[in-house]
């Protein structure tokens, strides 16, 4: 395979930025500070060019030069927020972030109560005897009904604060609600560690698919 | 016991040596280990596969860099899917990187698939900031948030969006989602408010966050991670970089939870230990 310039240039810069980003792990380090600081400055300007292409291009700026006024509203109301920058002026800034805040409560409430309350409720009343299409009782199905509701009132039970926890419905379901909770986290954390280990395993799969392959095209070997 | 107090106080660049070399050793020598598919990725597969040739897929691609080694490969095998059933995916992004994503995306399907054209097979709409406000206005008019694809042309010159003005003129909905925004803005809207059939793609950080969703029947399907990357490149038959990450996540796994044991039964040894000399 042949490789432009521009290829070559792009991915000794990946490989050199990984590897200097990898060295923190053997302390703080220039190299480190290096890449930790073009990672910022790279970022800072995508987001610029996102925010405006994305945003300030399509939504004001276009519409403005058509004609259609109301996109000055936006605009006035972007240009309030800047006012915090100022502490003397923050208060002109409260005004935008009035309508940002009230907009996404009302978004909020209505998407939330709908879609996480009410359809999660109604699908944790599971039958506690589960049945076969064709008749007889899905033992497996059952067990895991009895586990899901168990599990759920358990952990309801450890978060209610308004009585004390003591006794055998209070006490003994907060303590089981600690080990169900326990049992929640393991598993969050199992995913957490396979999240984290995909990440160097990117940076692995780069070096052998990518940098690595590259090297043997510009030394002509392999 | 000064062998245990060693270990136990041992130079954690050590450690990091270990979990590098139980993840470079699986890549450089691949073992063949199992791939067992879990019920949430096989709706997932099914949800692409029952659709018919020529319907329309709207695909999410919300994540970045960072993340793009566990939900490029799930992305990718879809897409090939897709392709392979000349079914047609329009993409979007509700992430800001998922617009430049979506280009290296279309790239490998242009490798992959020489016959397929732009505009006919794929076309991308590019990345629309909103947030929430994004599905929920494709809802009410879809051509509102994206008047044209990333090149300029509006969708009434795209052949295969010719006829779109709802989000209900697609067949599916799938987002590929590194978290806000993302899967859950879908969840709430795309899938609860407008009944759209939704197929989540996660990081494996997110994935129990979202099973509920799949129990409760709001979404059709879940895959979860670089493992869930990896069962459905076992579905569709595909040949990606997450069945061979597997591998070295297993390894890295099994390392980890070695490294958890070890160090537990280090710290019960030094408490008795000292519960002795006391």
């Amino acid at each position: 395979m042949e490789y432009q310039l521009n290829e070559i240039v792009g991915l000794w810069i990946s490989g050199f930025l990984t590897l200097c980003v990898f060295s923190f792990l053997l302390g703080d380090n220039p190299f480190y500070k290096l890449a930790e600081h073009i990672y910022v400055g790279v970022s800072a300007g995508y987001w610029m060019c996102v925010g405006y292409w994305g945003t300030i291009k399509p939504e004001i700026v276009d519409p403005l030069r058509a004609g259609k006024m109301l996109a000055l509203i936006p605009l006035i109301l972007g240009i309030m927020l800047l006012f915090q920058l100022s502490p003397k002026t923050a208060w002109v800034a409260r005004w935008p972030l009035c309508f940002l805040v009230g907009m996404y409560a009302g978004l909020q409430i209505v998407f939330t109560m709908d879609s996480m309350i009410i359809e999660q409720v109604s699908a944790s009343f599971k039958p506690l005897v589960a049945f076969y299409p064709a008749g007889g009782v899905d033992i497996a199905t059952t067990i895991v009904n009895w586990i899901l509701v168990f599990g759920l009132l358990t952990g309801m039970i450890y978060f209610y604060f308004s009585v004390p926890h003591k006794g055998l419905v209070f006490g003994t379901g907060a303590r089981i609600g600690i080990w169900v909770l326990m049992i929640a986290l393991g598993a969050s954390f199992g995913y957490t560690v396979m999240a984290r280990i995909s990440l160097l395993i990117g940076r692995v799969l780069f070096f052998r698919d990518e940098f690595w392959p590259m090297i043997q095209a510009t030394l002509g070997v392999g | 016991m000064k062998w245990v107090d060693k270990l136990i106080h041992l130079d954690r660049r050590y450690i990091y040596l270990i979990v590098l070399l139980s993840v470079v050793l699986p890549l450089m020598n691949p073992m063949g280990l199992p791939i067992k598919v879990t019920p949430s990725v096989e709706a997932s597969f099914k949800a692409y596969e029952d659709l018919p040739k020529g319907a329309l897929v709207l695909m999410s691609i919300d994540y970045g860099p960072s993340t793009a080694v566990e939900l490029e490969p799930m992305a990718l095998a879809a897409c090939d899917q897709v392709m392979n059933h000349g079914q047609k995916v329009a993409f979007m992004a509700l992430y800001p990187e998922g617009q430049a994503l979506t280009n290296r995306l279309i790239s490998r399907i242009k490798e992959l698939h020489k016959d397929k054209e732009e505009g006919v097979d794929y076309v991308n709409l590019g990345y629309k900031a909103g947030n929430e406000a994004v599905p929920l206005k494709m809802g009410l008019d879809f051509r509102s948030q994206f008047p044209t694809d990333t090149r300029g042309k509006p969708l009434s010159e795209i052949p295969m969006l010719r006829d779109v003005t709802q989000l209900k003129q697609f067949a599916l909905v799938a987002t590929y989602s590194a978290g806000f925004p993302g899967a859950l803005e879908h969840i709430r809207i795309t899938a609860s408010e407008y009944g759209m059939p939704l197929v989540v793609g996660t990081t494996a950080v997110q994935t129990p966050q979202y099973f509920p969703y799949f129990d409760s029947g709001q979404v059709v399907g879940i895959i979860g991670g670089l493992r869930g990357a990896a069962e459905y490149e076992k579905l569709a038959g595909f040949k990606g970089t997450a069945t061979g990450g597997m591998e070295a996540q297993s390894i890295a796994h099994f390392t980890v939870a070695g490294l958890i044991i070890l160090a537990n039964i280090l710290t019960l040894l030094q408490f008795l230990n000292k519960k002795g000399r006391s």
